[in-house]
Order: C-alpha cells, then sequence, then structure tokens
C-alpha cells in the first residue's frame, strides 16, 4: 500500500483521494484508490457490526429461532447454486428443490439407514447433487433457454413425484430421519457449522470466478455464439456449471436436512423451486453478497414477521374473510418482490448495496455505482 | 416427395398416433384413447393459450395457467351470491381477461426489451401472486364448482362415458383452434400479431402500434386460459387455489413443445397426445406396483417428462412447428 | 476481493474456537423451562387420595342438565360402562398414587403444568394439501375447557386448560417443527394431533423422544406401534378394516374396489383390509394405490377401471380431495357404487358441502357420531357453544375437539391432583377404560397404546348436505 501523500478529512465517507503519483514502483496501478489507517477504521467497524450480527446475536435466541437462522444460512448456499447457473451461464432452473432435496434425502439415507457419520452424508449428499446434474444436464445438452427451463421444471415434478417416493431410498411417509452430527449436536454449534460450510462455498466460488473456466462461463453469458468462437465448448461449459451447481445444492440439501432433524418428500415442490429462484434474482445476480442477504431474507421472513411488534394484532384486525396471518404474509410478499425487482432494480438487492460493499472492500464510497449494467440474462430465442 | 418433406412434422404426427393406437387396443388399454382425449382437451385449450403468448411475444407464459384460476375463484363467487350460471361464467371470463391486461400493463410492458427468460420468471412470479391473494380469500380449503351442464349420459365412447361438459370442453377447443388459425393466417389483425412479434420496428413503421397488439394478445390468451379453467375444472367438482398449475400447466406446456410452440393445431394434438400418454401410464398394470416397469409415485409424471425431454432432443420444432 | 472475506474469516476462525471450547452442548437457550419446575422432586407424587373424589364428587358440581351422561362425569374407567375393572380405583388406593406404573418422570415431567393452568398443543393441517377449515379450530378448542372452567371450576384441582394450536402445513418435517415449538415454547404439556397420518407419525416420533405425551385420533400402526408415548384414541385403520369388511358382507357387496393412498404409513391398512376381505369372502377385483394428491387425469382412470369391473362397492383410504374427486368423476362416467371406508376426515360435512353430489353414496367411520344424535349423548354441547362459541354454529369440527378434549379432561382427572406427563400416561395404561360418552371407551394397556373400541358409522346425505349418523358404537368384534 503506498503512503498516501494527503488527508484532508478522514470522515465515515472516506477519505479523500490521493494518488502518490510520485510514489516507489508500483505495486500500486495508478489511479488505485487505497484508504488511509484512518480511513479503515470505520469499514472495520462495520466490519465487526456484521460479524457481531452474524456470529454472536443469534447465540441469545432460542434452539427453535436458531434453526431458523441455520436454514437461512442454508437458504444462502441455495441461492449461490442456484446464482452458477442463472448468474452465470444464464440458465434458469425451475426444478432447483428436487437438487437439494435429493442431497437431503441422500445425507438422511447415508446417516440413518446406513449407518455413515455426517460428514460421509454430506459428501454424498453433494455427490449425488452433481450426479443428477449431470445426468440432466446430459441429456439436455442441447436444449437452451426457455426449453430448458421447461426441463427442469418437469424435472422437479418427477422428482417430487417419482423419485422421492422411493421407499428404500426415502423412507415412510413420515419421511427419513437425519440425527445431528456428533460434537455439533445443539443448535448453536450446527449453526456454526453451517456458517463454516457458507464461508466454504464462498471461498470456492469466488475462486472459480477468478480461474479461466469462470472467466469462460461469464463469457457464455454475454453470447453464447461468441463465447464459442473463442473455443469455449458451450456445452461442456454449460453442463460444469450444471454440475457445480448440483452440488452445491446437494450440499445445502445436507445440511438443511439435519437441521430439521429429518427429511420428507412434500418440502421439495415446486412452489418451493420457484422460491429458491426469486430469492435469488431478489438477491441479486452475480453479487455474493446480495446472494447471501436474498436468501437468508426469504427463510427468515417468516420469523421476522413474527418479531414485529403489533403485526399479529394489525393484521388480525382486517375483517373476513381479507384476514391475512403471518403465516401467508411470505406467500404474497414474495411474488411482489420479485416483480419489484426484474421491473425497477434488475440487480436486486445486491446492486442496491454496491456502495456500501464496494466501501468496505477497501473503495470510495460511490453512491452511484451500481455496477456495470450487465446484469440482464441471456438472451436465448429458442 | 417434395410434399412429403415439407409435411414431415404432419406425418410423424399421423405414425405415432397410429402407433399409440395399436399398441393401446393391444394392451387392452383403449380407454385410455378417450380417457386421454378428456384430460388432454383441457391440457390442449391451455397450450394453445400457451402457444399464442408465444406466437406473438416469444415468451413462456407461466401465468396461464392462474388466468384460469382468477376465473374460477370469480365463478365461485359469483354462483355462490346466487348470480346466474351463465351470467357468473361471463364475468369469470371478464376477470380473467383484466387479470391478463393488468398483467401485460404492469408486468409485460416494462420487460418488452428484457431477455425472454426474465419474463419467464415474471411471469412465474404473476402466477405465484395469483396462487397466494387466493390462498389469502380462500384459505387453502376447496370451494365447490357447478357444472354448466349437468347430463351426463348421452354420449359412450369405447364404454367411457362422455358427460355433456366434456363433449363441450372437446367442441370448444377444436372451433377455438380452427378459429384462432384462421385468424393468424387470414385476417389482418392476426397477421399484425405475428408481424410485430418478427418485427416490430417494422410493424411500428407501417402504423401498427405494437403495445396495442401486445395487449390485445395477452387478453386474448386470458381468455383462453379462462376458458379452459371455466370448462374443465368444474367436471372434478371443486377446485383449490393453484389447482391449474400444479394439474395442467405443465402437461400444456409439454403438449404445446410436442405441438411445436409455434402452432396452434399443434397445440390441440400436443394436448390430446399428452393426455393419451398420461392415461395410458396411469392404468396400465405394467407401471403399477409389481409391473415390469414399476415407477414409484406417479408413473404419469414421468411419462409427461419423458415425452418433453424426448421431443426437444429428437426434434425440437415438435411436431406441426417451424424450425426455430 | 480477499480483504473483503479475510475479516470474516478471521472473525469467524476465532470465534468458532472460542466457542467450541469452553462451551457444553446444549447451553445455549435449549427450551430451559423444564428443570426449573420439578420442585416437587420427581417421584413425589404422593397422591393425595383426593383423587377418587373425580368418581363421586363430579356428579354433583357439573350440574349436568338433563342430558343422560353429564360430562367429566366418568372419567377412570366408572363401572358402568366398563365392568368389573382391578385397576381403575387404582388412583385413589396406593399411597405412591399414580406414580404406579412403568413410566417414570424426568426432569420436565411436569413441564406445561402449573398450579393455574395446563398447557395443550394441537396441531392440525390448515394450509397445504388436505386442509381443515380454520375457523372451526379456531373457535371449536377452546370451548370445552371454557365450559368446564364455568361449571366445574375443580375438577382440574383449580386449574384451566390453555390450547395452543398450530399449522403443520401438511408436511411431517414441519409437523415436528410446530410439535417442538409448542413443547419448547409455549410449554405444551401433552401433544395432540388433529388429522393427517405422516404428520401425526412424524410429531409422534418426536415427541417419544421427548417423552411428551401424544394423543391422536387412529391412524396408521406402522412407525407408532412401538412409541411409548403415543396413544391413539380412536380405532387405527387396520382395526377398522374388520368393521368395513363386515358393512360390506351386511350390504351384499361382494365385489369391491380397493383403493389406498399411496404412501408408506398406510401400508398395514391395505395388508388388513385385504386379509379381512379375504377371511369374510370378499373379492377384490381392482385394487391400487392411489396418489396422495391426485390429479383429474388419474382420477379418471382409476374410475373408468373401477368401473369396468362392475363392482358395486369401492373400500377407499385416501385424502377428503381425494375422495370428492373420485366420486365426481364418477358421477361424470356414470359410476356411482358405495364408497366406504376408515375415516377420521372423510366423514365431515366440509366433504358434504363441496363434494356433493358425487359423495352421496359415501358411507365412513368416524370416531365421533354426526351432530344429528349428539344432543342424546351429550346435552352440554350446544349449550356450550351458544354460551362461549362467541355466534359461531356448532359444527362437526367442533364436536370433534369437543369430545377429544373431554376425554382428556377425563384423563387428567383420573390422574389427579399431582399431575406429570409419566403420572399421566400411568394413569392411561393402568386404567381399564375412559369413557366419553362420544368415543366408544377408550382402554390402553401398557402393551397396546391403540386404545380404540368401537366406531360410528357415518352415511353422506346430500340432500341436507350433511351427514347422519347411520350407527352408532359398532365394537370391533
Amino acid at each position: 500500500m503506498g503512503a498516501p501523500v494527503t488527508v484532508t478529512s478522514p470522515d465515515a465517507a472516506g477519505p479523500v483521494q490521493e494518488v502518490a503519483e510520485e510514489e516507489t514502483p508500483a505495486v500500486t496501478r495508478p489511479g488505485r484508490f487505497r484508504p488511509s489507517p484512518l480511513g479503515w477504521v470505520p469499514r472495520l467497524v462495520v466490519w465487526a457490526v456484521i460479524a457481531w450480527v452474524v456470529l454472536i446475536v443469534p447465540l441469545g435466541h432460542s434452539a427453535i429461532d436458531l434453526q431458523d437462522f441455520t436454514r437461512a444460512v442454508c437458504y444462502a448456499i441455495v441461492a449461490l447454486s442456484l446464482n452458477v447457473l442463472l448468474g452465470y451461464v444464464g440458465q434458469i432452473s425451475l426444478g432447483h428443490a428436487a437438487f437439494v432435496g435429493i442431497g437431503a434425502f441422500m445425507s438422511a439415507y447415508m446417516v440413518t439407514t446406513q449407518g455413515q457419520s455426517f460428514w460421509i452424508g454430506v459428501l454424498a449428499a453433494g455427490a449425488i447433487g452433481g450426479a443428477q446434474a449431470l445426468v440432466l444436464g446430459g441429456v439436455s445438452l442441447r436444449i437452451r433457454g426457455l426449453y430448458f427451463a421447461l426441463v427442469t421444471l418437469s424435472y422437479g415434478l418427477v422428482a417430487e413425484e417419482n423419485i422421492f417416493q422411493i421407499e428404500s431410498f426415502t423412507g415412510g411417509g413420515a419421511g427419513q430421519q437425519a440425527p445431528k452430527p456428533q460434537w455439533f449436536e445443539s443448535e448453536w454449534r450446527y449453526y456454526y457449522l453451517c456458517l463454516g460450510f457458507l464461508a466454504i462455498v464462498l471461498l470456492l466460488d469466488w475462486r472459480l470466478m477468478r480461474s479461466k473456466g469462470g472467466r469462460a462461463l461469464l463469457a457464455l453469458r454475454e453470447n453464447p455464439r461468441v463465447a464459442s468462437t473463442f473455443g469455449i465448448n458451450v456445452r461442456i461449459a454449460t453442463l460444469f456449471a450444471f454440475v457445480v451447481s448440483g452440488v452445491i445444492a446437494g450440499l445445502a440439501g445436507a445440511l438443511i436436512a439435519h437441521n430439521d432433524l429429518g427429511v420428507s418428500a412434500t418440502t421439495w415442490n415446486f412452489n418451493l423451486s420457484l422460491v429458491f429462484v426469486i430469492m435469488t434474482v431478489v438477491g441479486g445476480l452475480r453479487s455474493r453478497y446480495g446472494l447471501v442477504i436474498g436468501g437468508a431474507f426469504f427463510a427468515l421472513m417468516p420469523y421476522f414477521l413474527e418479531k414485529i411488534p403489533g403485526l399479529d394484532n394489525a393484521l388480525a384486525k382486517i375483517p373476513a374473510p381479507f384476514d391475512l396471518t403471518p403465516e401467508l404474509a411470505p406467500l404474497v410478499v414474495g411474488p411482489l418482490l420479485l416483480l419489484l425487482n426484474l421491473i425497477q432494480f434488475p440487480g436486486g438487492i445486491g446492486q442496491q448495496l454496491r456502495p456500501i460493499a464496494r466501501w468496505l472492500g477497501g473503495h470510495r464510497f460511490d453512491l452511484h455505482d451500481r455496477g456495470l449494467k450487465e446484469v440482464q440474462i441471456t438472451d436465448v430465442r429458442a | 416427395m417434395e410434399l412429403l418433406r415439407a409435411r414431415r412434422g404432419l406425418l410423424i404426427g399421423l405414425v405415432v398416433l397410429i402407433a399409440l393406437v395399436v399398441v393401446l387396443f393391444a394392451t387392452g388399454e383403449e380407454q385410455a384413447l378417450v380417457i386421454g382425449t378428456i384430460s388432454g382437451s383441457a391440457y390442449g385449450l391451455v397450450a394453445v393459450g400457451l402457444v399464442l403468448v408465444y406466437k406473438s411475444s416469444g415468451v413462456f407464459n407461466f401465468a396461464q395457467g392462474e388466468f384460469g384460476g382468477v376465473a374460477l375463484a370469480t365463478l365461485y363467487l359469483l354462483d355462490a351470491n346466487d348470480v346466474p350460471y351463465a351470467l357468473a361464467v361471463v364475468g369469470a371470463l371478464v376477470a380473467a381477461v383484466v387479470a391478463g391486461f393488468l398483467t401485460e400493463r404492469i408486468v409485460v410492458r416494462p420487460l418488452f426489451e428484457s431477455p425472454r427468460v426474465t419474463l419467464l420468471v415474471a411471469t412465474a412470479g404473476v402466477a405465484l401472486l395469483a396462487i397466494a391473494i387466493q390462498v389469502w380469500f380462500f384459505d387453502s380449503q376447496g370451494r365447490p364448482i357447478a357444472k354448466a351442464f349437468t347430463r351426463t349420459d348421452r354420449f359412450s365412447v369405447l364404454d367411457v362415458q362422455l358427460s355433456d361438459q366434456r363433449i363441450w370442453l372437446i367442441v370448444t377447443l377444436l372451433v377455438l383452434a380452427a378459429v384462432l388459425g384462421l385468424f393468424f393466417t387470414r385476417t389482418n389483425l392476426g397477421l399484425a400479431v405475428i408481424g410485430a412479434s418478427q418485427e416490430p420496428t417494422a410493424t411500428e413503421l407501417v402504423g401498427i402500434s405494437v403495445r396495442r397488439l401486445s395487449t390485445f394478445t395477452w387478453s386474448l390468451a386470458a381468455l383462453l386460459g379462462g376458458l379452459a379453467a371455466v370448462i374443465a375444472v368444474p367436471d372434478t367438482g371443486s377446485f383449490t387455489p393453484g389447482v391449474m398449475t400444479s394439474n395442467y400447466l405443465i402437461p400444456a406446456f409439454t403438449a404445446a413443445v410436442l405441438g411445436g410452440m409455434t402452432s396452434l393445431p399443434g397445440a390441440v394434438v400436443g394436448g390430446v397426445l399428452v393426455g393419451i400418454v398420461q392415461s395410458y401410464a396411469t392404468s396400465a398394470s405394467i407401471f403399477q406396483d409389481g409391473g415390469a416397469l414399476d415407477v414409484p409415485g406417479t408413473p404419469g409424471t414421468l411419462i409427461v417428462f419423458v415425452v418433453l425431454v424426448g421431443v426437444l432432443v429428437v426434434r425440437p420444432q415438435g411436431l406441426l412447428g417451424k424450425t426455430a | 476481493m480477499t480483504r473483503r472475506l479475510f475479516p470474516v474469516l478471521v472473525a469467524f476462525a476465532a470465534v468458532a474456537s472460542a466457542a467450541s471450547c469452553g462451551q457444553k452442548a446444549g447451553v445455549a437457550g435449549t427450551g430451559g423451562d423444564g428443570a426449573t419446575d420439578a420442585t416437587d422432586g420427581p417421584t413425589a407424587t404422593a397422591g393425595p387420595p383426593a383423587t377418587a373424589p373425580p368418581v363421586g364428587t363430579d356428579t354433583a358440581p357439573s350440574g349436568s342438565t338433563g342430558g343422560s351422561t353429564p360430562p367429566g362425569s366418568e372419567p377412570a374407567g366408572s363401572a358402568p360402562d366398563s365392568g368389573g375393572q382391578p385397576g381403575s380405583t387404582a388412583p385413589a388406593s396406593s399411597a405412591p398414587a399414580v406414580a404406579a406404573g412403568p413410566y417414570e418422570p424426568d426432569d420436565n415431567d411436569t413441564s406445561g403444568v402449573t398450579d393455574e393452568e395446563i398447557v395443550i398443543g394441537i396441531h392440525a393441517p390448515v394450509t397445504g394439501a388436505s386442509p381443515i377449515p380454520q375457523t372451526s379450530f379456531d373457535t371449536g378448542k377452546d370451548i370445552y375447557w371454557q365450559f368446564l372452567a364455568d361449571s366445574a371450576p375443580d375438577q382440574l384441582f383449580g386449574r384451566t386448560v390453555r390450547v395452543v394450536f398450530r399449522d403443520d402445513e401438511f408436511n411431517p418435517q414441519r409437523a415436528v417443527q410446530v410439535c417442538r415449538e409448542m413443547v419448547e415454547s409455549e410449554g405444551a404439556f401433552v401433544l395432540i394431533g388433529a388429522g393427517g397420518a405422516d404428520q401425526i407419525t412424524a410429531c409422534a416420533q418426536f415427541a417419544a423422544e421427548n417423552n411428551v405425551p401424544y394423543l391422536s385420533a387412529g391412524v396408521n400402526e406402522t412407525g407408532l406401534d412401538d412409541l411409548a408415548t403415543y396413544f391413539a384414541t380412536s380405532l387405527t385403520y387396520s382395526e377398522q378394516a374388520a368393521l368395513i369388511i363386515a358393512q360390506l358382507v351386511e350390504r351384499e357387496l361382494t365385489e369391491v374396489g380397493l383403493v389406498v393412498a399411496d404412501t408408506p404409513s398406510f401400508d398395514d391398512a391395505f395388508d388388513a383390509l385385504k386379509a379381512a376381505a379375504e377371511t369374510e369372502g370378499i373379492t377384490i377385483a381392482y385394487e391400487t394405490r392411489i396418489n396422495k394428491t391426485a390429479a383429474e387425469a388419474e382420477q379418471l382412470s382409476v374410475v373408468q377401471e373401477l368401473k369396468n369391473t362392475g363392482v358395486q362397492g369401492v373400500v377407499l383410504l385416501s385424502s377428503p380431495l381425494v375422495f370428492i374427486g373420485l366420486a365426481n368423476q364418477g358421477v361424470n362416467q356414470g359410476f356411482a357404487p358405495t364408497w366406504i371406508g376408515p375415516g377420521v376426515t372423510s366423514g365431515l360435512n366440509a366433504v358434504t358441502n363441496f363434494g356433493c353430489p358425487g359423495v352421496d353414496t359415501g358411507v365412513f367411520f368416524n370416531p365421533t357420531p354426526q351432530l344429528d344424535v349428539i344432543d342424546d349423548l351429550d346435552a352440554d354441547f350446544r349449550a356450550a357453544y351458544e354460551a362461549f362459541g362467541g355466534g359461531e354454529t356448532a359444527d362437526d369440527i367442533g364436536l370433534g375437539l369437543w369430545a377429544l378434549n373431554k376425554l382428556l379432561a377425563a384423563m387428567f382427572v383420573a390422574t389427579g391432583e399431582e399431575l406429570g406427563r409419566a403420572a399421566l400416561m400411568n394413569t392411561l395404561v393402568t386404567t381399564a377404560s375412559f369413557d366419553n360418552g362420544i368415543y366408544s371407551p377408550v382402554a390402553f394397556t401398557e402393551d397396546d397404546h391403540f386404545g380404540g373400541t368401537g366406531a360410528h358409522l357415518l352415511d353422506a346425505d346430500c340432500a341436507a348436505k350433511t351427514y347422519t349418523t347411520a350407527a352408532q358404537f359398532v365394537e370391533v368384534g
């Protein structure tokens, strides 16, 4: 970090940039902003607050609330998984509940029926998520865009009504049990475990997109035809992304299964697939923090609604038949948010929070930094 | 020979149909033909709406089912308040058209230039919202829906009774498909719709408002969705919120793809074919517990999926569609 | 980019290592309300012999309004209707009164019971694939307790009962969650499942793992028969098989179809029905396992297959929605057999409300009779609704809840003043039977927690759009 020349007003908005042109050879790229040490202070404070909210605050809650928080973490992982397909490659999966669900069942099956440890279960869950994606993707290699969406949707139904009805795999009508792993039996420990997994997934996602493969995916999204002229095999790249997405989804499924202490088939329905898509889009494609927030938000919506003081009473005052229960509200709010997002704010929460995120990352705070206007999903006419 | 090549899709369709009939009679499941036609007509009617929207805006309209759902809810409300049935049906259709109109204005217009996948997700959001509102007003309970025609024993084909309501469904489907087909090929308005979807700029230059056409198309599609729901669902006696989307939408999409997303008669044919195949899968003992191809859960769902993927892999333009 | 992740990772690592070092599992907020309640000491159910009075003193305060069976007057298997039982006065006799039995109290034994109130948790599907009307539920769940508090406030030794209700969304995993919430957050003493076999099974398993008594109407037996804390208050589907087949014989339906929902929970019922049919010489001309939420296409096919066989009766075990769909498709195709089966929810008036005309030929067994005969069995029911129902009319869901609550009250009374989970369950297995006048008598033993002994037969009447009671207290042979 080059030594800054002047610091004029170290306020919360970040110090004024000064580039040291006459600086020693350059590790510094010309024009690259670096906050002063004093400028780092407010940033670190905010980081600390975030860490406190994520790591410490949940501890004060009951075990049941902790289960909700863990679910939020798992949904964040699902959002990241769906983003690989939707955000990086531009293909949409409307049956993602199947991928998460099969991971859930696999882990439960491994632990309960096969007597394996949790870690084997998680591995198996990721593996089968990837395998499922490989098979489905392999079959639909040539199918893109809208038709691919249809295929995934139909597949989601098959999973719900056929695959998850295989009794030896999925257990009886009451579902398959999935106890928590050793050393992580209490809810708060399991919460930290899931946070750890989320961190790993975030790391992997970041590394992936930094790599050549990741760039290929992005190029693919921009324009498949141009990408192929650069030697990128469109189909293999798409398949690769699909498999990565499937593996992460399977992992998330395993975590959800053990969080709920069981899995049953009715959870993984079309409605859930749509919720996954909504939370990914509302979170903001290709924006990691946006996705995490989006996933967590949708998972925690019922929780938040319950905690708003007086909401219950206010809702009870609405006369029948218009009475709106707190359970129902997320059903209505979700699609509204989606529509609002698509029409007005295509970048989702991630885009809205981008100035803050950039600032936290050590850049200048710029209210108008909305990222490149590249949040369109690939235009594919089938 | 040239004619054969041009009409290849039709030929394949005929071959498939004949093969299907032969297999069904051979396995003693010929009633699946009739039952399949009944459920398939409902799928076909929804599929026609899907094809309409796709032909004109290139969008897969996920809310097509719920346009029907809105109609059903309105029909129930009006009927429960002692409005004469015929009037209630009209009211229901009006409600569906309004839903389509609103969807077009609020959701589709702003996203006119957006990628089609975005619009797909948006219409899915509309569908979810519609279901949520129905659950809000009606809770998840089913509600009874009366039929228009109650007589059931007028016709019988292959020992399967066809109630009047079902005859109405099939007739409506055929008439609509024919009318719409003529509309798109013979009338100015229909040609304008097609033109607008392919060359919006040119259409505007010629003085036709693309936006007006879009509104018209979506309203028409909503009307079709409403018709499908109002005729087909009362046959089951009751409806629950979201029934159109969960029971009819995927088979309808499969039907549309099978028939070719750009072909209206294709949608009809596709619907019937999907219905027959699904019915066969459900009743054939080979798929039941203990049969040779024992499928866990509902065989019909798996069959529909296989058909969808099969068509897309083997012949993406479907039976009667034009090459993409 | 590393800059963004790095602080997070460091913070996480720091906190995680600190956290995992010093803490014991289960410290942070795992519903710690139970441990502090055991002030009486675990085995101090030195029940005051005041538990004997329930049999005697009730007839006075309850001031039965002329009904033949005053509510709550026959809690602990009184002599009249369950003849000669040694165990029935057990609560009164021995000094460590109700502790006599196989259940030992644990740390949470009196969780949910205070000197002022008892908390009951009920879960049922209000949303999801097979919903029950919520408003009926909200009104009906409290009425009996309000009535009891009003007419016999000392019945439960000065305690009132608070009912907590949760929607399980027809999803077994959600059922486990809400059951857990009810136990840990709301402090429920016992859990009750109001409907939905899979949800009941899931929640019952959770309850058994946590030593919480769990009651429900009889549903399946698989998955429930080895649970120590599960008690079925009416005949299970398998137990009803014999009754159903007997009805078929009586109606001279020698060839029938058999349609059972395709969930593993119903496997034992499916087998029991087939076995019973074979014993009695009933031929099953067509059998199928139908999807739990069968769509129109499947319903059409099944009905057509049934029609092809020409059967006059169909034994049906499925959700009410599937029943309505099948029945109506049947009408469409000119096929109107007698639909007969076990039921808890199929015999509700909600079904006739919107299933007619198809369901007119439906005949179902039910733990409770219908509203047409309730005045003869318990005159307090309607009166209580008028007094406490807030203007709602008494309906059959309310009746079901009334009967259930009445039974519970009898069980509480029989257990005595020192009410704890172990004490309650001991009472259940040592008392000969419980009779609330509406259910057939309910009798548990240590090995058999399926307490039903009979059921009522309900007949659909589309003219009145309700079910009527065709036969009462049909006992298992």
